[in-house]
């Protein structure tokens, strides 16, 4: 993934979060947490391109805009593909979707995914 | 955990940190950091909270004089007579419960050299990084007659609060039969839409409750957001209600006077009831104070670091910046808030600052349950924003009611999501 790898190269930071827990980038295959001072790779990239979903969808389940933390993953993705793919489409999504790429929509999709495991 | 753990993962592990989803992180250097943002609407609030949530060891002070925070989006929808100004407003305690410091104060004045920020009470503020989040302020007599005490008679309403409100009660209290004028100046301007959904609405309260009274609109542009959307739903909605001058056809002011509330063009005197001026603008105060505006008024900045170019280690966001094709919305500034949330942590904390694509949305009522939309997808690589192409666009025409009807629901929710972002 392009920005992704850009930025785990360029946002390596030592991590204190709150749990002092942090993981080491090569530790990743590992499956789990481990305690570790290594450097961690912060990647903002996707949160920034992520960042536009939420000015108009938010956890709400009761609006008219969908709490896409209530999808999985791969739901979002071949939801935020259609709407890119169907050129007749007219609703703000697609006009949106448009300008996403498949890799970008792939990325967001399992960051916003994800932040629902929180 | 039923997936393997991706290099996206570790970005995620550590505290949950809510709606946001943001992680904290801290370096030594960014624990020290001093963040400060003057200005607390859509940008300079969202700033400060996705600040607090990323570093929350780090001091992040938010100067705003007003305890209460007045929404321009939907505030058309008041002076319609459609919804109560309390709907539109938010106050800090959302912000202060995070941790961010709020000064109730007015910056008065910004020193880039010794980085530090000059407030009423004469007290002063040091900061590694300033974010300016001013908004707008008007360009009091550049449309002769329209000086600081204009708008007691003739309001502009485009600052959301008192003046909202005075509009509306004009508008209420005329006389049926009555001629409302509004002024339009020339782009760019806060809200590109705003001024043609408020003429929507405007005439949609005097269609329905002063039906033989009718909005004139003085424009100085010959083209504007959403325009065939706009003229379509005129023609429909409001033939009898609603004349659009452009420039062409003698719509542009040069001149109004409070006193015979007359607005004055090239070629005609148009004695209003009501006159609603929405005034030529430029960046709020405080960013010429800081040296952070240019000729034109407005703020030039590095597309993808927000950091002013005129001056170092100052950020600008929202109304006041030059980024189009970026409108001044507050979808723009809430989006800007969080990125240049992320570029200041970056930078506080060494790391470098990449590129992305950010998108824009904006909804316009046409009528009380029908609105019309616009969309952006942009890029801000190398400094710049530029289109992405073959996104974006408008709404489509002649479509259904069922269409309008879902856009003016996906807004109303909209403007909920828009300032939880912003405020909590």
């Amino acid at each position: 993934m392009r920005t992704g790898s850009q930025m785990l190269v360029g946002l390596a930071v030592l991590a204190a979060a709150c749990s002092n827990e942090t993981v080491s980038p090569s530790s990743s295959s590992e499956g789990e947490q481990a305690k570790s001072l290594q450097p961690v790779a912060l990647d903002l990239s996707t949160q920034s391109i992520a960042a536009s979903c939420s000015g108009c969808h938010s956890s709400q389940m009761n609006s008219a805009l969908p709490a896409l933390d209530s999808y999985s993953g791969t739901d979002l993705e071949t939801r935020f593909l259609a709407y890119r793919n169907q050129s007749e489409g007219t609703t703000v999504m697609h006009r949106i979707a448009r300008g996403y790429t498949p890799e970008q929509i792939h990325e967001i999709s399992v960051y916003l995914s994800e932040d629902s495991d929180d | 955990m039923t997936k393997t753990i991706s290099r996206r993962d570790i970005m995620i592990l550590g505290a949950a940190t809510g709606l946001l989803g943001l992680t904290p992180f801290a370096s030594h250097a960014a624990s020290k950091a001093r963040i400060v943002i003057i200005g607390g609407g859509f940008g300079g609030a969202t700033a400060a909270r996705t600040l607090k949530q990323l570093l929350p060891d780090t001091q992040v002070t938010l100067v705003e004089p007003n305890p209460v925070f007045t929404a321009c989006p939907f505030s058309n929808l008041v002076i319609g007579g459609l919804r109560d100004i309390e709907e539109q407003e938010f106050g800090y305690e959302g912000i202060q419960k995070l941790g961010v410091q709020i000064v109730a104060q007015t910056a008065e004045g910004v020193d880039p050299q010794s980085r530090t920020v000059t407030l009423s009470d004469d007290s002063t503020l040091a900061y590694d990084r300033l974010i300016l989040s001013p908004g707008i302020s008007f360009r009091w007599n550049a449309l002769e007659g329209y000086d600081e005490s204009a708008p007691e008679r003739l309001p502009h309403a485009w600052k959301a609060g008192q003046q909202t409100l005075l509009l509306r009660d004009q508008l209420q209290a005329m006389e049926d039969g009555g001629v409302v004028v509004m002024t339009i100046p020339p782009a760019p301007f806060r809200c590109p839409p705003g001024p043609y959904e408020r003429a929507s609405v405007i005439a949609n309260y005097l269609k329905t409750e002063k039906p033989t009274s009718k909005l004139i609109m003085l424009d100085s542009n010959a083209r504007f957001s959403k325009m065939p959307l706009f003229q379509e739903a005129w023609a429909e909605h409001y033939p009898d209600h609603l004349e659009w001058r452009s420039p062409s056809e003698d719509g542009r002011v040069s001149r109004v006077s409070a006193s015979e509330l007359t607005a004055y063009t090239d070629f005609e005197d148009i004695k209003a009831d009501v006159m609603n001026v929405i005034p030529p603008q430029k960046a709020g105060t405080i960013a010429e104070v800081a040296g952070v505006t240019d000729a034109t008024g407005w703020c030039p900045i590095n597309a993808t670091t927000f950091e002013s170019t005129l001056q170092q280690s100052i950020h600008v966001i929202g109304d006041a910046t030059i980024a189009s094709p970026m409108p001044k919305s507050a979808f723009s500034a809430n989006l800007q808030g969080k990125l240049c949330a992320y570029t200041v942590a970056s930078l506080i904390s060494d790391q470098p600052v990449s590129p992305t694509t950010l998108a824009n949305t904006c909804y316009s009522f046409i009528t009380p349950e029908t609105a019309i939309s616009v969309v952006g997808v942009y890029r801000n690589d190398d400094g710049q924003f530029s289109n992405v192409d073959g996104a974006g666009g408008i709404s489509p025409l002649a479509a259904s009611a069922t269409i309008r009807e879902q856009e003016a629901r996906e807004a109303r929710s909209w403007f909920k999501t828009i300032t939880n972002e912003a405020f909590g």
